[in-house]
């Protein structure tokens, strides 16, 4: 009875504690930054586009060897176009690749992530590279018959800004999809370091090997850029600890060069056209 | 009677697990404007969009060696006195080799595009106790746009930090990060010189980022990048990320106005 009476003023503090606390924290603030009137939220950016972007996978065989590339994409139109890097298809010597189409080449695929745990694989076919002006190739899914698929929505990358947030969406180290946030460094960088020059957006972002060819988006959920590379010290590959190793510079092909891209090979029905916020 | 009270009991209990599970936390969220009026809070964009005619991308070039060094400032005054670092004139140096000035000069971002106006400096100061330098703009005809100081309120640990820089001599550059640390000794990097009170920040910082401004989320100066844990100088090719050191503004408002430079800020 003595232990019974014990247990009820137990359970009589406990409600009583639990009130207090109920009553002292019914409401956490959260602060939001919002500019004008759009609230960025990398998981809503996330949740809408993840099922537009690709794991790729490259794959030739020779008689002599099996060589694997990976790298990023993301789907530009409802009938499967997709949008990568050319030195996802073609390897770092890219440039010099000409139009041909690569020798050996055996396969090429595109895994979306459904957000569920589950992947569906889709085979793609190599429709074009661009020129040494930027880094940009064209695949085509295999869809079925009828079949279509979430395609993005692109930004004009001109009115780019410092500093403006964005996410980044691709396939780090052939890990699979994942998103990474950062900020625009630099909207508009010509690199003279190569030849052709070339015209870059500049992030500082965690931009790993395999990022290539993903999209950037902004603040509102729109393609402003594609991952292309980082900045590389020739210390990456060596052994030399002397060399100054650069940390998170990395570089985009700007919207307006997939644009223009695009518009070079004339498809029926396929060109990239930019959205734009009422402010 | 023990009967019901046990029956009491379990009713209580049973009363407890459901305020337990009915008394989730309802997030309220709080909206803030991107107005630039007042105490609002400013994300990268905004910082960058108010800070980016304040800074200064530097450019030292010795005759004697046709050497180039390359840094950052920051603009606080409107007739053009520019904050920056020893290094960023200097480079990799200690008191004694030092024999001659560079010619400076400093090219100032004025849009998005990234065009910008070139400037002439002179060195008004140089510190190598501290290894804050201070520059003059001489172009005498021109009206410069100061950064606002953070006087009210020191740093703290986990605040949101933005900067720009001219990172590898790429031009001014936006980086955001976080104060990690503070109250750090270091020996700064390429000198036997030690300093102390240091603010740690993971913020990217590459060659060139030395003298860029950090800015909190008001958009207002809180330190200026001294120096950086560097990859350069480990054995070993495991980089190191973002580890970089700052003076705060207490430090930076301490430096100018003990000496006599010709202008005092923060008064």
């Amino acid at each position: 009875m003595k232990r019974l009476g014990k247990l009820f003023m137990l359970s009589a503090a406990l409600i009583l504690s639990i009130a207090i606390f109920a009553g002292c924290t019914t409401t956490v603030t959260e602060k939001v930054y919002v500019e004008n009137g759009f609230v960025y939220e990398a998981e809503n950016i996330a949740k809408e586009n993840i099922s537009s972007c690709l794991a790729i996978e490259v794959i030739y065989d020779s008689i002599l060897a099996t060589k694997t590339l990976t790298g990023s994409g993301f789907i530009i139109s409802e009938d499967g176009y997709v949008i990568t890097n050319a030195h996802v298809i073609y390897g770092d010597d890219w440039e010099g690749a000409g139009s041909t189409y690569p020798q050996n080449l055996k396969s090429i695929t595109g895994t979306i992530d459904n957000g569920d745990g589950t992947t569906q694989s889709y085979n793609l076919t190599l429709v074009a590279k661009y020129n040494p002006y930027a880094d940009l190739a064209l695949l085509k899914m295999n869809l079925g018959e009828g079949e279509t698929v979430k395609a993005v929505k692109f930004r004009d990358s001109s009115t780019a800004k410092y500093g403006e947030a964005v996410l980044m969406i691709g396939n780090p180290k052939g890990l699979g999809i994942s998103a990474v946030r950062g900020i625009i460094s630099q909207p508009s960088l010509t690199d003279n370091s190569s030849s052709p020059a070339k015209e870059y957006i500049l992030l500082d972002i965690a931009m790993n090997h395999g990022n290539s060819g993903g999209p950037v988006f902004d603040k509102n959920g729109f393609v402003i850029g594609v991952a292309a590379m980082r900045y590389k010290t020739s210390a990456a590959s060596s052994s030399d600890s002397s060399i100054d190793l650069a940390v998170g510079i990395g570089y985009a092909v700007p919207s307006l060069l997939v644009q223009k891209f695009i518009s070079t090979l004339n498809l029926e029905g396929l060109e990239v056209e930019f959205s734009v916020i009422e402010e | 009677m023990k009967k019901y009270l046990k029956i009491l009991t379990a009713f209580l209990l049973l009363i407890s697990v459901f305020c337990l599970a009915g008394c989730n936390p309802k997030a309220k969220v709080q909206y803030i404007s991107s107005s630039k009026e007042g105490d609002a809070v400013y994300v990268a964009e905004m910082i960058c969009e108010k800070n980016l005619s304040s800074t200064v991308s530097i450019y030292s070039s010795y005759s004697e060696n046709g050497e180039n060094v390359y840094g950052t400032g920051i603009i606080l005054t409107e007739n053009g006195y520019v904050l920056t670092t020893v290094y960023s004139i200097f480079g990799s140096y200690t008191e004694r080799e030092i024999s001659a000035l560079p010619i400076l000069s400093g090219n100032i971002v004025v849009s998005n595009n990234g065009s910008f106006v070139k400037v002439n400096l002179a060195v008004v100061n140089i510190d190598f106790k501290s290894g804050l330098a201070i520059l003059k703009i001489t172009d005498n005809d021109k009206v410069f746009v100061p950064v606002t100081l953070e006087t009210e309120n020191l740093p703290v640990v986990g605040e949101y930090t933005a900067s720009l820089v001219n990172a590898k001599a790429m031009g001014i550059s936006a980086v955001e990060g976080y104060i990690s640390k503070l109250y750090v000794t270091r020996n700064l990097s390429d000198t036997e010189i030690t300093v102390n009170n240091l603010m740690q920040v993971d913020i990217r910082a590459n060659e060139g980022s030395f003298g860029g401004g950090l800015f909190n989320n008001k958009g207002r100066l809180t330190g200026i990048i001294l120096d950086r844990q560097n990859t350069a100088n480990t054995s070993s090719l495991d980089p190191i990320y973002n580890i970089t050191y700052a003076y705060d503004i207490e430090r930076i408002i301490d430096y100018i106005n003990t000496g006599n430079y010709g202008f005092k800020i923060g008064a």
